[in-house]
């Protein structure tokens, strides 16, 4: 394949250059000369504009003074039209006599960007025209991503772009996923590189969340301050990015910050307050007519089994009519409904943030400074966050030769009890799931928790709690149970650019990025896991430092010959990256609440490792653009990785790539005032990727803990493969761009391919080897699809009111193509049977697990004793990933005035809700009222389907609650389509005008309404469709008892004194 | 000229930093945590206490061969005790066994036989035997022959061996540790020998108590090699004592635990079971305050759980006894039981009572040169009730009863069944291995709500669910020689 797109590229070249060749023969002599200048609004002369003569489709270039000079043959005569063409600059036309004598046209061109010209930043941080660029790009600005208060960058992209899936949580402070066209690698990265100002940003997961437990502390592109963002643009895949070499394998987020350079003199200021006020966007939906028990029957004696059925977390109980009810506090207790109980538990949550950022620009310097606090209040009582974050830009011109340049970034991130996730008694939205409907949450768990002035409700120094069986007291566990955690980091780099000549400059860049993350986890006597029961509690502490450097020198040669410009990158990046991580942990402690090593009564257990790894490359490219609208580049890099035997370390890929303007080739086409551009694009990449660090050799591990002394080893279960290769990316694409009637209206479109073949895949073998599992180079995952980005502006009125609407839509098709011989599938992740795989000929991300045994002539439930029973085996469910998501933005300006909104939609998926499954199964949720609508067993539940003992429609009535049991081993009765519509974004703001303005002394001043999330259609039942436990791979698919994201509505202020 | 200078010396400082760093690329890769060489003694420890925990641990035992064996019963989440064992528990179990302990054992055979050390492969040899022998007993055929081979270029999809070659080689390689350790003496594993501390005359003791184990239990499939290899482990030398005993304490500091205790400190799903209770209440034995702690409604009591009831919790939970206190950990999420003492209480693999009863088995049944079998009954009964803490005159007491008095024949053999069962307590897999070989105790039964997919008394566990995928030809090999992969196939020396 790849042979064949080379042949049809050059194929290609040849024909256009054959094309644009005829379409500039030079005139004929004789000539009607045609001189002018062209200049900018203050009158300074714009080099390189295109002037064309339309009768004979001749044009030329402007000199750098600004002049030009066009002749027309003598048989050409009369009007035609003279257009002059500047990339950034609206294109202007005049009418020109050819007369047979000299003429003379100026022309004075306003400045007009618009979405598919002006500059923008491809790979490496090099600027190009956009008109130039063959490959698929696009950029926000730092406003789009603050307009309304975000947990990260990478949420506030959620909807904006186009090839961009972004799933979400709503912890605080919790992980994005974010997948540039589909999952490319199977067991390895998929997110995107970050590069922030040249250099590679760590987007490290922090989250030891999955559905079975852990907690989310996001992940590291959160650190990334959305103040200090100037613009931020995304490479889609490889085609863009090949030269940032292995990571950007998924494409790359480049971010520029805001710097002080290039604003006029002085020194500038600027106060930005925001508050928010964030409450869950989805609470399921509770019955609230039976309470806890069995079989409408419960009698508290001691909350384990003791009484009637008072060990049961499940609401099966009695009719909550008012009847009196031994209950877990008081004998002959009202059994009454608390509707709100689980909302309740909830505090509404909060988000300040204050930044303050100054800037100064002077002669041949400027610099900014930044700083911003933020405080978060949880949804979960007793959680909090805070961070605090500040920056430093500067730059310098030397002299006229050299530059240098700096920035400096410092984050402070402190978590404390960040809830827990998934399936475990320590997340309290579990225990909502199994729970008494009739539990008066606020008025007893919280009020008498808190007055007895000890973590125990009971005289006998048991939790005072509604079930002693499985769960904690929800506040016991946020208030006694304590989860700091901390984060700083330091980014910073340095460049110097040093101009050899008018055409050759070099610039040199050391960067580094570092973090240490530390979290604790407490444990007070009373767990009921985690701690050993002889002791008063125990505790575990995570520690880990990691480190990137990178070092890069790039010389950039630069000319214009006739009508070609060339311009060649030649460079060298040196990359370490070193990680240190340890912890220890006790599950005893002596004296209660100290949670400290010297505190434990069981020996802790240590561990601590270092992981180094390392990449060298070299790279060029070489861009031709003739005429200004047709541009062919290559690009080559090769990469020594450290983690890959010798013999493999090396790896050259190389890209090429090419866009044509056609109505700068062809003038004409615009001519009829409805298109005002047209390019086409396309090209082919191929990117190569390393494996992970100590793959190459089989070792032995050993352990802190002592047996009695003795020192214990044991060889890994991993069998070494010595002869790993690196992962291949290959892509292609093509795309379109084109705006139509004056820019009102434009259009980018773009169709990929992307291949990833030979991935580093572990290989589970058959355990009597010896080993579990083994590194081997396999299997091919393919991913396909369009972009499409529509923009207009509907309306534009002379006294400033205008409407900008936007739609962004992308639709992925992804397989795996192929697994290593003889293996049709790997397990990514798994819960209660139900497993999330990548499945050979599947799209990546298929559940996997059990449906109802089904009649085989007509595809009904088959009903045994009118009960739902599993089928023998394990069957496709669904699959994770969305047909297609979109983005729709609109966005009215009025004078002092804009609204603008944006709907997110992600259209098809599905995930194995284990809340649904296990709140339908316990009957707290109300669509478990269905078959004891009058009493528990009254009338009962007729299940749809086929009775497997008659053949016939099920006329067998069973017992709600026997119903629902039985969807147990069912994992298809928890598989719901994840598709959704969000109102993502809604911001009313108004610019305080000038003289008000001016007598709070303030020169500017701006006030905002925003909103987040406010509205969400879904036919998910119960919770909300869009949660990720964290940003791996398999972190997707499973919803237990995720917190829904969060709806805010908040006041923004910005003031510049 | 001073352009072309200084671009030339840009590119050659990028170059350079790039090419010079290239070379120590690879051996960046060197991992700093985990070493490529590993000591026996370490290797041996760890194996010894993850085999010795594995094969003793909650999920084995409490939740599998104990109930089997009807030492024990669940009183919640019964799932286990009415036929349905969780695919989980076998699949961690066989992969456990070959990619951890039988691995490591096997690096340590390979150490001592490259220095020439009996002492250091013999004992590595000895447990390696001692696993393959629970592991055929516990699925038939499985991998041996071209087992534990995945990193020196050995099969992928190694063969399951018929277990009747298993026998062979596992004996063959007991009399080469046995033969090999006699004798020698190089300093061997001391301390890191967990079991006998180093002790060479206890593992050729334990290498040959195990040929008997095997020869008697292989008798009904092949007489022939099982009395010819008795009567040569009897010659070579067996356990003559408790002290020979292959136990191996628990350091009970928290991290290594007796497996029991652990479980019992937070999970309170067990009870002693009624078929065992009721078979020692009837004896008097004095071993039931050890084996049990009386039931919380009448701590006069010591009543036995029904194995396979359905939800026995709410009827069952204060009338039944738990486990001994000696298997308890003091404090629990449940209350206090027992003491810490509890954590170190230790597990045993073979004992000299056992090989008391296969000599009185053996002399009853005229096998291996021995005769006398009511001496050999008496001392196992004895080194039974003393290892577990009673007195010699405690054994008299109980041998003088009817019923436990030595009566010889048939009925002997009956009774040298049953008080083996009583004795293997906490050896579940042993337990019910004898139960499978000798029908004793009868009163073990199907309980009276077991799944209906479950038709007897389990006599192998099914196979890794995994092995399907990755070693499909090896296990259809199997299957065809063995018979279905259920838990009602008969294995080679399981003969009705």
């Amino acid at each position: 394949m790849t042979n064949r797109l080379v042949r049809v590229l050059i194929s290609a070249t040849v024909a256009l250059t054959l094309v644009a060749g005829k379409a500039s023969v030079a005139m004929a002599q004789r000539a009607t000369v045609i001189t002018g200048r062209i200049v900018s609004e203050t009158g300074a002369p714009i080099e390189d504009a295109t002037i064309t003569l339309a009768v004979t489709k001749a044009s030329t270039l402007s000199k750098t003074d600004g002049s030009y000079s066009l002749s027309a043959a003598a048989a050409n005569t009369g009007t035609s039209q003279l257009t002059a063409r500047r990339i950034g600059f609206a294109m202007q036309q005049k009418d020109v006599t050819l007369s047979g004598g000299p003429v003379r046209i100026d022309f004075t061109l306003v400045p007009r960007q618009t979405v598919l010209t002006g500059i923008t930043v491809t790979a490496l941080g090099i600027l190009a025209e956009k008109t130039t660029v063959g490959t698929s790009q696009q950029t926000l600005s730092g406003e789009n991503l603050t307009r309304t208060q975000t947990p990260s960058v990478i949420s506030a992209m959620s909807g904006n772009l186009s090839g961009v899936q972004i799933d979400q949580t709503g912890n605080m402070g919790g992980s994005s996923r974010i997948v540039i066209r589909g999952a490319g690698s199977i067991m390895g990265e998929n997110q995107p590189l970050f590069i922030v100002d040249g250099v590679p940003y760590s987007n490290a997961s922090f989250s030891t969340a999955s559905a079975s437990g852990g907690r989310d502390y996001g992940t590291a592109a959160a650190d990334i301050n959305p103040d200090d963002i100037a613009s931020l643009t995304v490479l889609k895949g490889p085609n863009a990015a090949a030269l940032y070499g292995s990571r950007a394998a998924n494409g790359a987020v480049v971010i520029t910050t805001k710097s002080g350079t290039g604003g006029p003199e002085g020194t500038r200021m600027n106060f930005t307050t925001r508050m928010s006020t964030d409450m869950p966007s989805v609470m399921p939906k509770y019955q609230n007519q039976y309470g806890q028990g069995f079989g409408g029957a419960f009698q508290y004696v001691d909350g384990a089994g003791g009484g009637t059925n008072d060990g049961a977390d499940e609401s099966w109980g009695p009719k909550l009519d008012g009847r009196l009810i031994d209950q877990f506090f008081g004998k002959q207790q009202p059994w009454v409904a608390h509707p709100n109980n689980v909302a309740d538990y909830f505090q509404s949550g909060s988000t300040v943030s204050n930044t303050v950022n100054v800037s100064t620009s002077g002669k041949g310097m400027g610099s900014r400074f930044s700083l911003t606090k933020d405080n978060v209040r949880g949804l979960v009582p007793n959680s909090s966050l805070s961070k605090l974050s500040g920056s430093v830009s500067a730059s310098a011109v030397v002299n006229s030769k050299f530059t240098i340049a700096g920035s400096l970034q410092y984050v402070q991130n402190n978590g404390q009890n960040r809830v827990e996730n998934g399936y475990t008694e320590g997340n309290p939205f579990m225990t909502f799931t199994w729970f008494g409907r009739q539990v008066d949450v606020v008025g007893l768990l919280k009020n008498h928790y808190f007055n007895t002035n000890s973590p125990y409700g009971f005289p006998d120094g048991s939790l005072f709690n509604w079930n002693d069986n499985y769960h904690r007291n929800p506040y016991w566990q946020q208030f006694d149970n304590p989860a700091p955690d901390s984060r700083e980091r330091v980014t910073g780099q340095i460049n110097g650019t040093y101009v050899f000549a008018d055409w050759l400059s070099g610039v040199v860049r050391g960067g580094g990025d570092s973090y240490r993350f530390t979290r604790q986890e407490q444990f007070a006597a009373g767990n009921i896991d985690r701690t050993d029961p002889s002791f008063n509690g125990g505790f575990t502490s995570n520690d880990q430092r990691a480190r990137e450097t990178n070092f890069e020198g790039i010389l950039t040669a630069h000319k214009a010959v006739g009508r070609f410009d060339l311009t060649g990158n030649a460079g060298g990046n040196i990359r370490r990256n070193d990680l240190y991580a340890s912890g220890f942990s006790t599950s005893g402690i002596l004296v209660p609440g100290i949670y400290n090593l010297s505190n434990a009564g069981i020996a802790p257990t240590f561990t601590n490792r270092e992981v180094h790894s390392g990449v060298n490359s070299a790279y060029g490219s070489a861009v031709a653009t003739f005429n200004h609208y047709w541009t062919v580049e290559i690009t080559g890099r090769n990469d020594w990785s450290s983690t890959l035997p010798k013999a493999n370390a090396s790896y050259f890929y190389p890209s090429v790539n090419t866009s044509l303007v056609l109505s700068d080739l062809f003038p004409s086409m615009t001519k009829s005032g409805v298109l005002s551009f047209l390019k086409i694009r396309g090209g082919f990449a191929q990117v190569g990727s390393d494996a992970s660090a100590y793959l190459l050799q089989t070792l032995y591990n050993g352990s802190s803990n002592k047996f009695n002394g003795l020192p214990l080893y044991t060889l890994s279960d991993t069998s070494a493969n010595a002869a790993l290769k690196p992962e291949r990316t290959e892509s292609a694409e093509g795309g379109v761009e084109a705006s139509f009637f004056d820019d009102r209206i434009t259009f980018d479109g773009t169709y990929f391919l992307k291949l990833t073949r030979n991935q580093i895949l572990p290989l589970t073998i058959a355990p009597a080897t010896g080993f579990a599992t083994t590194t081997i180079n396999a299997g091919q995952l393919s991913n396909r699809g369009y972009e499409v980005m529509l923009r207009a502006v509907p309306v534009r009125l002379k006294n400033g009111f205008q409407w900008m609407t936007s739609v962004n839509w992308s639709a992925t098709k992804n397989k795996v193509d192929a697994l290593a011989p003889g293996l049709s599938t790997i397990i990514l992740a798994s819960q209660w049977g139900t497993n999330i795989e990548a499945r050979q000929g599947q799209p990546y991300g298929t559940l996997f697990g059990y449906d109802a045994a089904r009649d085989s002539a007509t595809g009904q439930v088959l009903l045994v004793d009118g009960l739902p029973q599993r089928a023998a085996t394990k069957s496709i469910l669904g699959n994770v990933n969305p047909e297609w998501t979109g983005g729709w933005t609109n966005d009215i300006r009025y004078k002092n005035w804009s609204l603008s909104t944006l709907i997110d939609i992600h259209h098809g998926g599905q995930n194995f809700s284990i809340g649904n499954w296990w709140g339908t199964y316990s009957g707290v949720l109300s669509n478990t009222l269905q078959g004891r609508e009058v009493d528990w067993n009254n009338p009962g539940y007729v299940a749809k389907g086929i009775d497997a003992a008659t053949g016939k429609a099920n006329a067998v009535i069973v017992t709600a609650e026997d119903y629902n049991h039985a969807i147990y081993p069912i994992n298809s009765m928890g598989v719901f389509s994840t598709g959704f519509a969000k109102l993502r974004e809604v911001r009313l703001s108004y610019e305080v005008p000038q003289r008000f303005a001016a007598n709070l002394k303030l020169s500017q001043m701006n006030v905002a309404l925003v909103g987040r999330n406010l509205y969400t259609w879904t036919s998910f039942p119960n919770y909300d469709p869009e949660n990720s436990a964290n940003a791996g791979n398999g972190g997707q698919g499973f919803d237990m008892g995720a917190l829904p994201t969060m709806r805010s509505y908040g006041l923004n202020i910005s003031i510049t004194p | 000229m001073k352009i072309i200078r200084l671009s030339a010396a840009l590119v050659t400082i990028v170059s350079l930093t790039t090419t010079a760093c290239s070379n120590d690329l690879t051996g960046m890769n060197a991992n700093p945590n985990s070493p490529t060489t590993a000591p026996a003694t370490s290797l041996f420890s760890r194996a010894t206490e993850t085999t010795v925990g594995r094969f003793n641990g909650s999920f084995n035992t409490l939740s599998m061969t104990s109930l089997f064996a009807q030492h024990i019963a669940q009183v919640q989440y019964v799932d286990e005790d009415r036929g349905h064992i969780r695919a989980t528990t076998i699949d961690g179990l066989y992969t456990g066994l070959y990619t951890g302990e039988l691995e490591d054992y096997d690096k340590v055979r390979v150490i001592g036989q490259t220095a020439k050390t009996p002492n250091v492969w013999g004992p590595a040899l000895v447990m390696q035997g001692w696993i393959f022998q629970n592991m055929t007993d516990l699925w038939g055929d499985i991998p041996y022959s071209e087992a534990l081979k995945g990193d020196i270029g050995g099969s992928l999809t190694p063969k399951y061996d018929a277990q009747k070659d298993i026998y062979y080689g596992v004996l063959a390689s007991l009399t080469t540790a046995s033969t090999g350790m006699k004798g020698a003496t190089d300093a061997g594993l001391g301390s890191a020998d967990l079991i006998f501390q180093g002790d060479n005359t206890k593992w050729q003791r334990f290498a040959n108590s195990l040929r008997a184990r095997m020869a008697l239990r292989m008798m009904k499939a092949d007489a022939a090699k099982g009395g010819t290899e008795l009567a040569a482990a009897f010659a070579a030398g067996v356990m003559t004592s408790n002290s020979d005993n292959a136990q191996m304490a628990w350091p009970g500091d928290g991290v290594f635990d007796n497996p029991w205790a652990a479980n019992f400190a937070t999970r309170d799903d067990h009870r002693m079971s009624k078929t065992l209770l009721d078979t020692m209440n009837a004896l008097h034995d004095p071993r039931v305050p050890v084996y049990a702690q009386p039931t919380k409604a009448d701590p006069t009591r010591y009543t036995g759980l029904q194995n396979g009831m359905t939800n026995p919790y709410s009827d069952s939970a204060t009338t039944t006894s738990r486990p001994g206190a000696i298997f308890y950990p003091g404090a629990t999420s449940y209350g206090t039981f027992g003491t810490a003492a509890g954590k170190k209480t230790p597990s045993n693999l073979m004992n000299y009572a056992e090989v008391a009863f296969i000599q009185a088995e053996a002399a009853e049944r005229g096998l291996g040169g021995l005769n006398g079998a009511a001496a050999y009954y008496n001392a196992a009964v004895t080194a039974s009730i003393e290892q577990w803490g009673g007195s010699a005159a405690d054994a008299a007491t109980y041998l003088a009863q009817p019923g436990v008095a030595y009566v010889g024949g048939a009925a002997g053999l009956n009774q040298i069944g049953v008080q083996k069962w009583i004795a293997l307590f906490t050896q579940g897999s042993e337990a019910w291995s004898e139960w499978r070989r000798t029908g004793n105790p009868a009163t073990i039964k199907m309980g009276p709500n077991a799944y209906s997919d479950v038709q007897t008394v389990w006599r192998r566990l099914p196979y890794a669910s995994n092995e399907l995928s990755v070693n499909a030809a090896s296990l259809a090999a199997a299957i065809a020689r063995q018979g279905p992969d259920n838990y009602a196939t008969r294995i080679w020396w399981d003969k009705p």
